[in-house]
């Protein structure tokens, strides 16, 4: 009780404050540590559900490097310091307001789109238009950062839009969508493109959309998706068909995605009931698994756990996005509350996805699993996503106290 | 509201992790087994262990073909190319093994500098081999060269396979890379791209504990155990051993190796066919090597070695070796043989100039039919053979040829005693039938069917004395009365027109005509029985052949395949209808074609009585040197015989071939020094001079 008034009254008091005086300003660079520590970190232990999302992250992330490091000794160093940089990141999103992170919606969703426009005139990385490189090595995925700003800015729209529940008001954030999709889908990374529907479908329930109206329209996609086939890439059209007729063809010769699901299915089902143990199996350990550190980590960890571990992994992504929506129905402001939907969406959606994938249920799509796969931009903007999300659950104006009222 | 809603999206959320739940029990639960055998047959690798060939022996256990250990020099395939991946790797191996307890830091520290000392290396790789194995600079080079090509079309293969499975931007390449791709295949890594490969095959001992003990200054030099097969007799009987070379399409695809699939612990049940080839296999190709290959060629072995290196011993099967192949020839009594007929000294073995002859002999033994010896003059030594095979190739006396039993020609004079007994046997001719004879077969006609005496002739004369003075008209009449259709049936009977069944694969069937076809051509059916008659005209026969037949008349007919190869497997023999009161007349004229006042072979009277037949077989040949053809017209001389008279043991038929004399000239003295030469390897009773 006394904690959840204090976070309130600090809340309260940051946005607006005092007026800042010019020596206030000189001394914002180096009190940036002195923030995190003085506002963000109270803030957030008094946040009951902060500590279950931290808690399941902090058990994601873990199970990650035991993966990574069975995946190559080489790749757990970067590992770490990746998860380092994204709990930086994390504190340091945590200081501003989400409030205030939010009325920069429109430029972080026009700069993020600008990005994803100029990759494409990037020299190809792996075959595909998908990453910057960086100077010393780095890569950086602009379409991370755009579920991201799509995400606020969905929610910023919705927020004011008082008669949502009329057919016509769908269509702006459609449109929002439909940009930053189109451009991922250019670069073909079907994954991607894949959760930016689920994010705002989940959003619009939310926001109280007619169901009817999106059913309608979700019926429609259903119906024109097949004409798309052609325009697919024919390494896509393989993936579909890889899947397709998997079962049949164990003993021709398997093209690069059928190898990759049955290497995938064997890590998985050789992990048995229990696992391996840390050491995974001989399979994993010898690189047989393509990809076994990024897009396919959840088979190394059923590898090596075995169906306890991936029930595990399942329940901890359950729980994180169980604190989400304990979030999202504590949040008396609908901004944040939709913000928080779209993000927790966001994350629980790649999840399945990328489970779905590594079973053998979905086509392969390059789609990474939060805070599991091995790579920095993913993990940066899983963190900044995290953040975002506690953000809001720290700057709640009611307390677990008054929850009675804003329903 | 809000509350309700969230409760749809945590349903929808809910059901799929629901669906990816049950898919998960099913893969780690329900078949879990089945993936652990398939993670299995993944993290195990199959090692061939090589088998060795087996030899090849003479009937005295001489070895004729072995396979010796040897030293091959290998080289890293990317310390070839100079890979900076390899070297980094090469370094720090180095560093190690020179100071076991520097720290990552200082290995690091150290590093750049021993990179840069083994690049040099490298550089001076070839010339350092050069040097090593006595070769030159350029041929080291240029086996890099080969060994890179045959690389680049492996991952060519490999790509194009890959690529027909699948779009190519799973290979790491879009669209407009493609043709980039195409060519160089960048993206495809081979196993035996991570192998040594062979630089220099079989060298000296010397080098190989030289490299061994200074393995330092040559980063990425591998010496190689391996074998190579010698040919301790060297040109004895090159032609019937024959060589080995890689593994041809054809038995290849009959027999290829397969990899079985791997379990550990179940080997036992689904071990492949390890007799089965692999590419880049030797296997005979010619000769003896290639007709007994089953035997000669082992089981290979296989280890199973888990990734990590570990193998599982209860998987491992030992190679067998080889068979060793017996021959039935007597390669001491060959060497002899041939040494004298290659001796240009000789002058009874040589022709008039002194050149020495294409000859070929072949000894049959009467009581199991076994081939004591089987020659081909000129002949080549089988370790150089692949170094010199263009020569050979293009040499017009053709070296590789077994004219004993690959060379087919005109029998001439010596199908009369066969005919003899045909006819006799038929009943248009009995040993007393008198045929008055002329210098030609038709009053009137003095052109065609001449006999060899023309203008002379022989007179009446009974059939012995035919045989003795090798008649043509009384065999032109014999074949004349035997029809086309008869004699080529009882010429067939003796086994010619068909391959004896000795096992070797580039025996010869020789000729005789198809009756059937030529039933509705009036002049042949007329005038080839004639020719026939004394071996000329459509027929001709190895001294294989003629050796064989000529063993089924003094056994009374018994025909017995004869045998080269020791347990390939049974002679076939049959029984051929004769009538056996005849032969006696028959093996009297043979006898006096050496002993007789007017025989053809008196050359062949020495301590042991011997009889046969001559032959003389006019033919001609087409001469391709230097872009001109020319046409020869010549002789091939025939003897084929049998020793002592008596109580015939050997059977022996010889061939000289265009030569400008006749059989009683030319080939009768080699039957004469093989003759002696079987004395000396006491294959006959030695008998005083008389």
């Amino acid at each position: 009780m006394k904690d959840s008034q204090r976070s309130t009254m600090m809340a309260s008091r940051r946005p607006g404050g005092p007026s800042m005086g010019q020596s206030a300003r000189d001394r914002a660079s180096f009190t940036l540590l002195d923030r995190i520590y003085r506002q963000v970190v109270p803030q957030l232990i008094a946040t009951r559900v902060a500590w279950l999302m931290l808690l399941a992250i902090v058990l994601l992330c873990s199970a990650s490097l035991a993966a990574v490091n069975i995946c190559g000794a080489e790749l757990l160093e970067h590992q770490e310091m990746y998860i380092l940089v994204g709990g930086a990141i994390l504190l340091v999103a945590l200081v501003p307001s989400y409030r205030k992170i939010g009325n920069y919606a429109n430029v972080f969703y026009i700069i993020t789109t600008i990005l994803l426009a100029g990759v494409l005139f990037a020299p190809a990385v792996k075959g595909s238009h998908r990453w910057f490189s960086l100077p010393g090595g780095l890569e950086f995925q602009p379409s991370e950062l755009a579920k991201i700003s799509f995400a606020m800015i969905t929610a910023r729209y919705l927020r004011s839009q008082r008669d949502i529940r009329r057919f016509s008001a769908l269509l702006f954030p459609f449109v929002l969508m439909i940009i930053p999709m189109g451009l991922i889908l250019v670069e073909s990374d079907l994954g991607t493109a894949a959760l930016f529907p689920l994010v705002l479908y989940a959003m619009l329930i939310a926001a109280g959309a007619r169901l009817r109206h999106l059913l309608a329209i979700a019926l429609i996609a259903v119906a024109v998706a097949p004409g798309s086939y052609p325009m697919l890439k024919d390494y896509q059209k393989q993936r579909v068909i890889a899947l397709l007729v998997h079962q049949q063809s164990a003993k021709q010769q398997l093209t690069v995605d059928e190898y990759q699901i049955q290497q995938s299915k064997i890590a998985l089902g050789s992990g048995g009931m229990l696992g391996e143990g840390l050491d995974g199996t001989d399979q994993i350990r010898h690189g047989l698994l393509p990809e076994a550190s990024n897009d396919f980590i959840f088979s190394v960890v059923g590898s090596q756990w075995g169906f306890v571990g991936c029930a595990a992994i399942i329940l901890l992504y359950i729980i994180f996005f169980g604190a989400c929506l304990e979030i999202a129905v504590d949040s008396a402001d609908s901004f944040g509350r939709l913000l928080v939907i779209g993000l927790a969406t966001m994350i629980i959606g790649q999840a399945i996805i990328n489970i779905a994938m590594t079973v053998g249920l979905l086509p392969v799509v390059g789609i990474t699993l939060p805070f599991m796969s091995y790579g920095g931009s993913a993990m940066a903007a899983d963190m900044l996503a995290t953040s975002l999300i506690l953000n809001v659950a720290m700057r709640q104006r009611s307390g677990p106290a008054n929850r009675s009222e804003n329903r | 509201m809000l509350k309700r809603r969230l409760v749809l999206v945590l349903i929808f959320s809910a059901a799929a992790l629901l669906i990816i739940g049950a898919r998960l029990a099913e893969l780690q639960l329900a078949e879990a087994q089945q993936f652990r055998n398939q993670a299995l047959n993944f993290s195990y690798r199959h090692f061939m262990i090589p088998t060795v060939r087996g030899s090849i022996v003479d009937c005295k256990g001489r070895y004729l073909a072995v396979e010796e250990p040897c030293y091959n020099l290998a080289i890293q395939y990317e310390a070839m190319n100079e890979d900076d991946e390899w070297i980094t790797q090469e370094a720090v191996r180095e560093l190690k093994a020179e100071n076991g307890t520097l720290t990552r830091k200082q290995i690091l520290a150290l590093l750049p500098q021993k990179r840069e000392l083994i690049a040099q290396e490298l550089d001076a790789m070839p010339a350092a081999i050069a040097q090593l194995c006595g070769i030159s600079v350029e041929s080291v080079n240029a086996q890099y060269d080969v060994i890179r090509q045959r690389m680049q079309l492996l991952r060519e293969d490999v790509w194009t396979i890959r690529y027909s499975h699948q779009g190519p931007s799973d290979l790491g390449a879009t669209a407009d890379d493609l043709d980039m791709e195409l060519g160089v295949a960048e993206n495809v890594d081979l196993a035996p791209m991570h192998e040594p490969q062979t630089i220099v095959p079989h060298i000296s001992d010397q080098v190989a504990l030289y490299l061994r003990k200074h393995g330092g200054p040559f980063p990425g030099l591998v010496v190689v155990p391996s074998t190579y097969r010698v040919y301790p007799m060297n040109s004895v009987a090159a032609q019937v051993i024959g060589s080995v070379g890689p593994v041809s399409a054809k038995i290849f695809e009959a027999n290829t190796f397969e990899l079985p699939e791997l379990i550990p612990g179940t080997l036992t049940d689904t071990v492949g066919n390890l007799k089965g080839y692999l590419p880049g296999d030797l296997a005979g190709i010619s000769g003896v090597e290639l007709a007994a290959e089953n035997m000669l060629h082992g089981v290979r072995g296989v280890r199973v070695v888990n990734l990590d290196g570990q193998e599982l011993p209860a998987d491992r099967r030992n190679p067998t070796p080889g068979q060793t192949v017996h021959l039935t020839i007597d390669a001491g009594l060959q060497s002899d043989l041939q040494n004298d007929l290659l001796n240009p000294n000789n002058q009874f073995l040589t022709s008039a100039d002194g050149q020495v002859h294409n000859a070929a002999v072949t000894v049959l033994s009467l009581a199991d039919s076994h081939v004591l010896l089987m020659l081909s003059v000129p002949t080549y030594d089988l370790n150089t053979f692949h170094d010199q095979f263009g020569a050979l190739a293009s040499d017009n006396n053709f070296p590789m040829l077994n004219r004993a039993a690959g060379g087919a020609f005109p029998p001439g004079s010596t199908i009369k005693p066969l005919v003899a007994a045909i006819a006799t046997t038929d009943g248009v001719i009995s040993h007393d039938t008198i045929i008055d004879c002329g210098p030609y077969l038709f009053p009137g006609h003095p052109d065609s069917f001449r006999d060899w005496t023309y203008p002379l002739g022989h007179g009446a004369i009974d059939m012995p004395t035919a045989i003795e003075q090798s008649c043509d008209v009384y065999f032109y009449t014999v074949g004349m009365r035997l029809g086309l259709a008869r004699l080529t049936d009882g010429l067939r009977s003796f086994g010619l027109g068909a391959t004896t069944g000795v096992g070797l694969p580039e025996e010869s069937a020789g000729f005789l005509p198809n009756v059937d076809v030529l039933e509705n051509n009036a002049l042949a059916v007329r005038t080839d029985p004639i020719f026939m008659g004394i071996g000329q005209g459509p027929i001709s026969a190895t001294p294989l052949q003629m050796a064989t037949a000529y063993a089924a008349l003094l056994r009374g007919g018994l025909w017995i395949a004869p045998q080269l190869i020791q347990g390939l497997g049974p002679q076939p023999q049959r029984q051929i209808q004769l009538n056996t009161d005849e032969l006696a007349y028959i093996r009297q004229g043979m006898y006096l074609v050496v002993h007789g006042s007017s025989g053809t072979a008196h050359a062949l009277q020495m301590n042991i009585a011997v009889a046969g037949k001559t032959g003389t077989a006019q033919t001609s040949e087409r001469i391709t040197q230097d872009g001109k053809t020319t046409v020869l017209h010549a002789n091939d001389g025939w003897f084929v015989g049998y020793v002592p008279a008596d109580n015939p043991q050997y059977v022996i038929a010889a061939v000289v071939e265009m030569t400008g004399g006749e059989g009683g000239s030319t080939a009768a003295p080699i039957v004469r020094q093989c003759i002696i030469d079987m004395e000396k390897h006491n294959y006959l009773p030695q008998v005083d001079e008389q």
